[in-house]
C-alpha cells in the first residue's frame, strides 16, 4: 500500500467542515464548495466509540435446595445453550432442567436442518412459545435469563418468566434478590460499561444479596458471552464443599 | 378399510419382495456415493451432475451431518432422503436428551435402517428409494466406522464402500487397493474410487472429511488434490 499525501485527521463528533476530508473540492464545477457535518455518536457519552465492550453477563446463586435441606451449594444453573448463547434459570428444580435441556437440543437441530445457528432473539421467542404452550395445560415453573451474541446485532439480554412475559432487556433479575438487584443496577447501570465494570456491579449485587437476604445462598457463578462465545467467568464461593475428614 | 390394508410390498412366489428390489434399482440410477474409513479419519464423496447454470448449487449438499460427529451421504431418490435425514436429526437429538450421551454411528444406522425396514411391512406405503452411507466417530472411544443401509433395511460395517450409479466398478476398485491409510491417504483412495465412474472428474465431485477433533469439513476443491 503506497502512503499518499492525502490528509486524514480523525474527525469527532458534531463538527463541521468544508472541503477535505469529508467532502470534495471545487466538484463538479470550478468554485463548488461542498461544506459537512458530523452527527452525535449515540452509543457512548464520553463521545468515542469503544470498541470490546460487546458482552452480556449472567449471574445466578449455585444453591439447590429442597424445603429446608440444601441439596449442594454448586449447583451449575447457567447452561450454556450454544457456542454464542447462555440461559440462566431458576425456579422448580425439576422443570428447570427439563425445560433447558429441551431448548438445547431442539437449537441443535436447528441449527444441523438449517447450516446456520439460531439468532438469540429467534431462540428468546421460541423458548417463550414453548413455555407460553404448556402453560395452561402442564406449565414450568421457570424463569429465564436468555443472553447471546450474534455477529450482525451484537450482544442482547431477554427476560423470560414462567408465565412466558418475554422482554427484551439491559438488564434484569428474577427471585427474592432481585429486590436488591434492581435497586443496584438502576443506581449503577450505565451503557457502555467495560467487563470490569460489570463483573463490579454484579459484585456490588452479590454482596447486597449476602448482607440482606435472610435466606442468602452462599455461592454464585457468573458466565459471560461476547464475540469469543459464551464461557464460565468466575464463582463466588463464601462456603467451600468441606473435604470429608478421614477416618 | 380393506383397501388401505393393502400391502404394496407383498411376497412374490419365489419369496422375493420385488418392492423393494424395484428401489434398490432407482438406487442404482442414482448419482454414485463412496465412503471410505482409514484409521482417523473417515471420508464421503459423491458424484455431482453437472448443474443447470442458473442453479445455485450451494442449495444441493449432498454430504449432510446428522450431528456433531456422524455425516450421511446417499444415492436415490433425494427427496426421500430429505425425511430419513431430517427423523435422524430429530434421533439424534431426542437420544443426547433422554440418555445425555451423544448417539454411537451403529445405533443411528440401525435407527436408519429400521425406519426404512418399517416401510417395506407397512399398508400403503412404498419403500424408501435410498441407500445410504454413514460415517462418524464414537463418542467415546473415538473410534472411526462407515455404515451402509440399504431400502431394504439391513445394514452393516464396512471399510470402505461405494453405492449407486457404477457401484459395482468403484467397490471392484476399493477391494483391489485398499489398505489401512489415515488423513490424505484415505481421502486421495475416496477421491480416485470416484473418478473411476464419475466422467470428466474434478468439478463434478463432492468430498466431505470428518475427523474427531474438526467434526465434518467440505472440501473446496476435490480436483485439486
Amino acid at each position: 500500500m503506497k502512503e499518499n499525501d492525502f490528509p486524514a485527521p480523525p474527525i469527532p463528533p458534531c463538527s463541521t467542515g468544508e472541503g477535505l476530508p469529508c467532502a470534495p473540492i471545487s466538484w463538479a464545477n470550478s468554485g463548488d464548495a461542498w461544506s459537512w457535518r458530523v452527527g452525535t455518536r449515540i452509543n457512548n457519552a464520553a463521545g468515542f466509540y469503544s470498541d470490546g465492550n460487546d458482552f452480556a453477563v449472567v449471574a445466578a446463586d449455585t444453591s439447590a435446595v429442597h424445603s429446608i435441606l440444601v441439596h449442594k451449594s454448586n449447583e451449575d444453573k447457567i447452561m450454556i445453550l450454544d457456542s454464542h448463547k447462555l440461559i440462566a434459570a431458576s425456579g422448580e428444580s425439576g422443570d428447570r432442567v427439563q425445560f433447558t435441556e429441551y431448548i438445547q437440543k431442539n437449537v441443535a437441530l436447528y441449527q444441523f436442518r438449517n447450516g446456520i445457528p439460531l439468532t438469540t432473539a429467534a431462540a428468546a421467542n421460541f423458548t417463550r412459545g414453548e413455555l407460553a404452550t404448556a402453560l395452561r395445560k402442564n406449565p414450568y415453573f421457570v424463569n429465564i435469563l436468555l443472553a447471546g451474541y450474534d455477529k450482525e446485532t451484537g450482544p442482547s439480554l431477554y427476560y423470560i418468566d414462567y408465565i412466558a412475559t418475554l422482554h427484551k432487556v439491559d438488564k434484569g433479575a428474577f427471585g427474592y434478590g432481585s429486590y436488591f438487584s434492581l435497586a443496584m443496577m438502576d443506581r449503577h447501570y450505565h451503557s457502555g460499561m467495560t467487563v470490569e465494570e460489570a463483573i463490579d456491579l454484579v459484585d456490588k449485587c452479590i454482596m447486597e444479596i449476602r448482607s440482606r437476604l435472610v435466606v442468602a445462598p452462599p455461592n454464585f457463578v457468573i458466565k459471560i458471552v461476547d464475540k469469543d462465545g459464551a464461557r464460565e467467568y468466575a464463582w463466588r464461593e463464601s462456603v467451600k464443599d468441606a473435604a470429608v475428614a478421614s477416618a | 378399510m380393506a383397501r388401505y390394508d393393502r400391502a404394496i410390498t407383498v411376497f412374490s412366489p419365489d419369496g422375493h419382495l420385488f418392492q423393494v428390489e424395484y428401489a434398490l434399482e432407482a438406487v442404482r440410477k442414482g448419482n454414485a456415493a463412496v465412503g471410505v474409513r482409514g484409521t482417523d479419519i473417515v471420508v464421503l464423496g459423491v458424484e455431482k451432475k453437472s448443474a443447470a447454470k442458473l442453479q445455485d448449487s450451494r442449495s444441493v449438499r449432498k454430504i449432510v451431518s446428522l450431528d456433531d460427529h456422524v455425516a450421511l451421504a446417499c444415492a436415490g431418490l433425494k427427496a426421500d432422503a430429505r425425511i430419513l435425514i431430517n427423523r435422524a436429526r430429530i434421533e439424534c437429538q431426542s437420544h443426547r436428551l433422554t440418555v445425555e450421551d451423544p448417539v454411537t454411528v451403529e445405533y443411528i444406522t440401525r435407527y436408519i435402517a429400521g425406519l426404512q425396514q418399517k416401510y417395506t411391512q407397512s399398508g400403503g406405503v412404498r419403500p424408501f428409494g435410498l441407500s445410504t452411507l454413514i460415517v462418524g466417530f464414537d463418542p467415546y472411544t473415538g473410534v472411526p466406522s462407515l455404515y451402509q443401509t440399504d431400502p431394504s433395511g439391513t445394514f452393516s460395517a464396512w471399510k470402505a464402500n461405494a453405492t449407486g450409479r457404477n457401484s459395482n466398478s468403484m467397490r471392484e476398485f476399493l477391494e483391489k487397493n485398499y489398505k489401512e491409510t489415515y488423513g490424505q491417504e484415505t481421502v486421495k483412495l475416496a477421491i480416485r474410487a470416484l473418478l473411476e465412474v464419475v466422467e470428466s472428474g474434478g468439478k463434478n465431485i463432492e468430498v466431505a472429511v470428518m475427523t474427531k477433533e474438526d467434526g465434518l469439513r467440505q472440501l473446496e476443491c476435490p480436483g485439486c488434490q
